[in-house]
């Protein structure tokens, strides 16, 4: 994930972010948009293809079976699955 | 982890490195476009009184109005717009102008073609059951020509499009005429682009993620003019091949 990458190779989050669409895009990840609930805020809920906004309301948990209506209740992050090991050099 | 703000921000930074063109920035781009709560309702009840068979002057005159506050809706939902405004200025009537002045508002700019001194977009809403005929077309390119020249792009929201644009059901086109020709002379006169939407994509707009891809895709086919209409959103890819190459995929 973008703050995983940015702390491992001690670059800001918006660079870690380009690495990791330029990697999708060159076919070397596949990557999610992970939605996370406040019902279980550690865990992600849910995952939704990457590159397709997020997800529309009213949204239901997973985890709670709520309808979430606000984007408030919700975090998110991107998710890259490398498909090798990547080395930056 | 982040919220939805954090990561648009993150994403806002992480355009700003990357090439329009790419599908790296596209995908990025699809989170900057979150659909107003309210349109879901607005789009069905649009879509209702467009199936009506013979409206009444009153639903003509709803449609019209709803047609427009969709229009509203749909671009106070794009990341970035600091100013939206309708109004009878001293030359013409605008439906709407949207614009942006912070740092979210580039990456909107660059990824819909638009110079930052150009920044505005013009929209206008026109609920007749034509075609958009040629006139309505060159009054606008003559407001941006003109009145509003800080505007990079104008928008028409149309039931049926507009004069010389491909249709769903015909084959290529290969020659240009009416508005199509004239938004390629607008653009190659002063590099700036005026899209039209027909029903069917506005219909779409209720989804995240769909109005920068429906414009950026209109705004690559003028420069491409490939001759075909645009891909709907729901052809993830836009894959325009012969016969001979099409059966390799």
């Amino acid at each position: 994930m973008p703050h995983q990458l940015a702390t491992r190779l001690g670059i800001s989050l918006s660079d870690a972010l380009t690495i990791i669409a330029i990697l999708e895009s060159h076919g070397y990840s596949q990557n999610k948009l992970l939605i996370y609930h406040e019902c279980e805020p550690e865990v992600p809920a849910d995952a939704m293809p990457y590159g397709e906004g997020f997800p529309n309301l009213p949204w239901k948990c997973p985890h709670c079976g709520e309808e979430v209506d606000s984007y408030d209740e919700l975090d998110f992050d991107i998710m890259a699955i490398a498909q090798d090991r990547i080395e930056f050099i | 982890m982040p919220s939805q703000e954090e990561l648009v921000n993150t994403i806002i930074g992480a355009l700003k490195d990357l090439d329009q063109d790419s599908s790296e920035s596209d995908k990025l781009a699809s989170y900057l476009y979150i659909a107003d709560s309210r349109l879901k309702d607005y789009l069905e009840n649009f879509e209702r009184l467009l199936q009506l068979q013979k409206p009444t002057r009153k639903q003509l005159q709803q449609r019209g109005k709803i047609l427009e506050q969709i229009t509203y809706l749909v671009f106070s939902s794009l990341k970035g717009v600091s100013s939206i405004k309708s109004f009878q200025s001293a030359g013409s009537q605008y439906d709407l102008v949207v614009s942006g002045d912070d740092i979210s508002w580039h990456p909107v700019c660059k990824q819909l073609y638009m110079d930052i001194s150009y920044r505005d977009i013009v929209i206008e809403a026109k609920a007749k059951n034509s075609k958009l005929p040629d006139k309505d077309f060159a009054r606008l390119c003559s407001i941006m020509n003109e009145n509003y020249t800080g505007a990079g792009l104008g928008i028409f929201f149309t039931l049926k499009g507009a004069t010389g644009f491909p249709d769903k059901k015909s084959s290529r086109q290969r020659k240009i005429s009416d508005c199509r020709l004239r938004q390629a002379l607008f653009h190659a006169q002063t590099g700036k682009f005026i899209v039209v939407l027909d029903k069917d994509e506005i219909l779409q707009l209720g989804k995240n993620g769909t109005l920068l891809q429906i414009l950026t895709r209109k705004i690559r086919d003028l420069r491409e003019l490939s001759g075909l209409p645009t891909v709907p959103i729901e052809q993830f890819k836009e894959i325009d091949l012969p016969p001979h190459l099409e059966e390799l995929l």
